[in-house]
């Protein structure tokens, strides 16, 4: 049974066709990549998986563990396992880290989380991404460098435990040594045999120390080629430019 | 003798319709001096001097209004830097009728946190006007949290003037109240005096919050920073003016003030003007505001985590007066406003 | 003829417009204002019934109205003084070869007619009180498209319709000038775009105020209807007397469903012109206000043009420089209201103050309870030249629904220095450098106005930059 099938999928910004009838599915514990230039619309799917209101869906659907997703409000979305990190979070003054995650997961559990457990989780989790324990008591995201907020949505990642993550675009600007943290939070969620991941992006940095089951090349709203995980290199070696004039 | 008097008058007077050039406010009876909880610290002097000549926010009417009230004049000592914060606390008795002023003096070199807590009965009025005086290189932060009853009308004013790198550092916490009207005027005199506010309200029910903050930068190389965070639900209406006001000869200052509001309901009245005055070419003055809803970007974030709107505008709305409670520098003071932790083991 | 040299106001050379001519022989009423003034202009005019009732109720309110208690001083104006009424002494033409030649010349010099031929749809004058020359092009009245003066509309095919519509967005009461318009206003222009005609190219007028211690009272009145489109655009200008001159205009633009009106405004009214002008346009649903308006002259301006936005998805943009130099107080800005769901307004404003001159942004967006999911934008950026001038922001918000989105940013600053350098730096000469930056900084305008009055704009700047005194 596919965990996520997505099925001749269209969408729009602001009146503007961006994706067009894309079709995929992915199974449970899969790692998809999904590359393409700039502009491809890489990012509008991971928006449209998860419900943000800017993009308008124009056809076709996204069912997740059999339902309906396009009916389901974001949280909902959210709530049935599905994470995507953000290429710029917000920022949250009055509110730190550690009481949003609490938040979060009280609401996606519906669940009291007990205090002394949830802290020593965290602290667990950000010790994978080397993060300070300090920021665990700091604003969200309020004066995080960009690398601080790339850990700060892993480290929501590893905490919220989501059957399938979206991480887009999680290495852009990242030094050498933090793509390689990120990436060890990354392996961290794989862990679970169960953990899907949909990885985002236009480079191939961060793919070098995972596993790719499955490899998707996005050009102009349209899945113009498949593959396996080898695909990453052949775009490692002559990027997009085979794809883009067909 | 019921009489009515104008305050927090806008500096520069605009459009009459708008009713925002001042605010009328009605006093019953003459002001009666509340008590006052008074924790003097180490190296602060209570004193008889005289009250500081200053002109305040709320403006002259209110003055005349307290001029027979005894001032309550504290110093500090040159030379030092009390450890402790000088807390004056004071809950208003019902129907009362109080007013009280307090004045601050800082010696050059000097350093004070003063915190005071407001709180009410239900009903009843009460003025309050601090004074401020800050020598050379003095320091005074100056925290207030208003708490009144829900059907009490509070007056808090300010009025300071600020000497060579001396810097005042205004904290407000506004919640509740039938309505409060706060004046806020800071004559930035010396050179390299700074002005800091960070104002934070939370407003529902039918609750009337009327602001004037102004800054008044005549010292070269002055600068102002009103950060105005705020929150409205219900019926609650805010009026917020903010002035920044270059007077000819400040050259090297610089100004900035930001508003921000979240609207929680349909029936909410928000009017803000924020001005800028400038007669000075070598300066830079800045304001910017954001009001209405809850940011689209925000709410999408947050609710991707899992929670649903309601909760997610009410984390914001929590988060934006907190986020002006951490700023306070006394523990005391953040703890019995913050929200405990609480541990459900 | 008394004087008043309280409004007299030391200029920079502004030959260009300062030319007048001595028009002897036109008829004015005398100066002040009373009843029979009032009737004397009705009479003058041939008025309708209820036109003469108007004036004589606004002159009512006129009377009962205070004066504002905000903004610059109007002392120097002395009412008693003001010629509220001064007809030139001609007729008004449809063919430039018949206008007096002497105020054929005062056109001829300001550009007028060669504008006309180059680069407009149609053409009114406005000399003094009274149009002296008003043509359309044949193609453009060929799409139904009115342009005429008010008076002769009053009388023709569209008289119910300026009943109907005549001093209805601003009435009387709206404030002192208003109620003193509605007694004494003649000439102006009245504009029909019937539903769906789109008016490719501009259409102007042009007002001239040509004789001392006179007022300049025109009404403007246009209508575009569903679905049509109209660029029009305002000139003025007058010449420098040692008495004060006063302009209290009215315009009130009615904009239809999904219509849109652009109505742009160069004035450059001589310094000893007091200003009190009122412009205001509501906009029906889908529709569309653009203003592009640029104030150079003036001893003394009070002028915020006001978008109503009354119908659902309806649309203000107001774009605007404003430059007050040596003697002038110009007070600029905008209102608008906010009246009905998912409407949105843009408000983009620079002013500059130079050489003791005072100007301010005044503006005020009202967001009602009726207008859910709107948005409201504001820049306004002021800029210091000196520092014996005098630059003030006063903006104000009244928003009254959760669901909105209002942002405002304002910015006042100088000219810096490592710009000046930067410029000196690649052989530009300072004076040269601060124009230069000057025209950037107003650019906001200069990109929205047709590339003869971008010009003409630049060329304003280039002289206020060059008069530099202190």
């Amino acid at each position: 049974m596919s965990l996520l099938s997505i099925d001749n999928l269209s969408v729009s910004v602001e009146e503007k066709q961006i994706l067009k009838n894309l079709t995929f599915q992915v199974n449970k514990g899969e790692t998809h990549v999904l590359m393409g230039p700039n502009g491809a619309g890489k990012s509008t799917l991971g928006n449209a998986i998860m419900g943000n209101p800017a993009y308008h869906i124009d056809g076709g659907s996204i069912f997740f563990q059999d339902e309906d997703l396009l009916a389901k409000p974001v949280n909902e979305r959210a709530k049935a396992g599905i994470f995507m990190s953000f290429q710029n979070p917000i920022e949250v003054p009055g509110i730190t880290l550690s009481n949003f995650i609490r938040s979060a997961l009280e609401q996606k559990t519906g669940q009291r989380i007990r205090i002394f457990q949830f802290k020593k989780e965290l602290e667990k989790a950000m010790e994978v991404l080397q993060m300070d324990p300090s920021y665990a008591e700091r604003d969200l995201n309020v004066g995080f460098s960009g690398g601080e907020k790339k850990k700060a949505e892993i480290l929501q990642l590893l905490m919220l435990k989501p059957s399938l993550a979206i991480l887009d675009e999680t290495d852009s600007g990242l030094d050498v040594d933090a793509v390689r943290t990120v990436s060890r939070g990354i392996l961290e969620y794989q862990k679970d045999k169960d953990s899907a991941l949909i990885i985002i992006t236009h480079s191939t940095g961060i793919l070098s120390s995972l596993h790719v089951d499955h490899t998707h090349i996005l050009v102009d709203g349209e899945i113009v080629a498949n593959g396996d995980g080898s695909l990453v290199d052949e775009i490692n070696r002559d990027g997009f430019a085979r794809y883009e004039h067909n | 003798m019921e009489r009515t008097m104008k305050i927090n008058h806008l500096p520069a007077y605009t459009y009459g319709w708008l009713h925002l050039n001042n605010a009328d406010l009605t006093v019953k009876d003459a002001p009666v001096p509340a008590d006052l909880k008074v924790e003097v610290p180490v190296h602060v002097v209570a004193n008889e001097s005289a009250r500081i000549a200053v002109p305040t926010g709320a403006g002259d009417a209110l003055t005349d209004y307290l001029k027979d009230v005894p001032v309550l004049s504290y110093d500090v000592l040159a030379g030092s830097i009390p450890a402790k914060p000088l807390r004056i606390r004071t809950d208003y008795a019902k129907d009362a009728q109080a007013g009280n002023v307090i004045s601050l003096h800082l010696n050059a070199g000097t350093s004070l946190v003063a915190v005071m807590d407001l709180t009410s009965e239900a009903t009843g009025f009460a003025a309050l006007q601090t004074l401020f005086e800050l020598e050379e290189d003095s320091h005074l932060t100056l925290v207030q949290i208003l708490r009144p009853g829900e059907q009490f009308t509070l007056v808090n004013d300010i009025g300071g003037r600020v000497k060579d790198r001396a810097d005042v550092h205004i904290i407000h916490v506004m919640l509740g109240g039938k309505e409060v009207y706060q004046g806020c005027r800071v004559n930035l005199e010396g050179r390299h005096s700074d002005l800091k506010t960070d104002i934070g309200y939370r407003l529902q029910g039918e609750s009337k919050l009327d602001m004037n903050y102004y800054a008044y930068h005549t010292g070269k190389k002055t600068s102002c920073e009103i950060q105005a965070d705020g929150v409205l639900a219900d019926h609650a209406k805010k009026v917020f003016r903010g002035t920044i006001d270059f007077i000819n000869g400040c050259a090297g200052s610089v100004g900035d003030e930001r508003e921000d509001v979240l609207l929680l309901s349909d029936d909410v009245v928000n009017q803000t003007i924020p001005l800028i005055l400038c007669a000075e070419e070598d300066v830079e003055g800045n304001h910017g505001a954001t009001i209405g809803r809850l940011d689209e970007d925000a709410l999408f974030y947050a609710e991707s985590r899992g929670m649903d709107e309601a909760s997610v505008i009410e984390m914001m709305a929590s988060a934006r007066i907190d986020a002006v409670i951490k700023k306070i520098p006394d523990e005391t003071t953040r703890t019995l406003l913050l929200p405990k932790e609480d541990d459900h083991d | 003829m008394a004087t008043e040299d309280k409004t007299y106001v030391e200029d920079i050379d502004r030959s260009l417009y300062d030319f007048r001519f001595e028009n002897k022989d036109a008829y004015k009423v005398d100066e002040g204002l009373t009843p029979e003034i009032v009737k004397t202009i009705s009479d003058e005019k041939k008025d309708p019934a209820w036109m003469r009732e108007f004036r004589l109720h606004s002159l009512d309110i006129y009377n009962q109205t205070q004066m504002p208690d905000w903004g610059p001083s109007i002392e120097g104006l002395n009412m008693n003084n003001i010629v509220t009424y001064v007809r030139p002494n001609t007729k008004m033409h449809a063919d430039w070869e018949e206008v007096p030649e002497e105020i054929k010349d005062t056109f001829e010099k300001l550009g007028i007619p060669q504008a006309e031929r180059e680069s407009l749809a149609g053409v009114g004058a406005q000399f003094d009180s009274e149009l002296v020359y008003h043509n359309v092009k044949e193609e453009v009245a060929a799409q139904g498209i009115i342009y005429t003066d008010l008076e002769s509309a009053l009388h023709g095919p569209y008289a119910d319709m300026i009943h109907d519509h005549f001093m209805k967005l601003v009435p009387p009461t709206d404030h002192k000038f208003a109620a003193l318009h509605g007694a004494v206003w003649s000439g102006g222009s009245f504009v029909y775009v019937p539903p769906g005609v789109s008016v490719e190219i501009p259409l102007q007028s042009y007002f001239r105020l040509n004789a001392p211690g006179a007022g300049q009272f025109e009404h403007t009145l246009i209508i575009v209807d569903e679905g049509a489109y109209l660029h029009f655009i305002e000139g003025c200008s007058a010449p420098k007397y040692n008495v004060a001159n006063l302009h209290a205009g009215c315009v009130e633009l009615f904009v239809g469903k999904n219509a849109t009106l652009r109505y742009s405004t160069i004035e450059n009214w001589s310094k000893n012109m007091y200003n009190l002008n009122t412009k205001r346009a509501r906009v029906e649903e889908g529709g569309k206000v653009e203003w592009v308006s640029g104030s150079f002259g003036s001893h003394v301006s009070y002028l915020y043009p006001m978008s109503v936005l009354a119908g659902k998805g309806s649309r203000s943009e107001f774009t605007s420089v404003t430059f007050a130099g040596k003697g002038q107080n110009l007070d600029t800005g905008c209102k608008v209201v906010h009246n009905a769901p998912q409407t949105s307004s843009v408000v983009n404003t620079r002013s500059i103050s130079k050489s003791g001159g005072i100007s301010t942004f005044r503006s005020s967006v009202v967001v009602t309870k009726n207008a859910p999911e709107s948005k409201s934008a504001v820049s306004c950026q002021s800029l210091m030249l000196d520092t014996i001038s005098r630059s003030d922001t006063i903006p104000a918000m009244d928003i009254r629904t959760s669901k909105a989105d209002i942002g405002h940013e304002a910015r006042i600053g100088r000219i810096s220095d490592d710009a000046i350098f930067y410029l000196m730096s690649r052989g530009i000469a300072e004076d040269d450098a601060r124009a230069m930056i000057v025209s950037g900084f107003a650019d906001n305008v200069g990109k929205e106005l047709p590339l003869e009055y971008a010009i003409e704009m630049n060329n304003l700047i280039r002289l206020e930059m060059k008069g530099a005194i202190g």
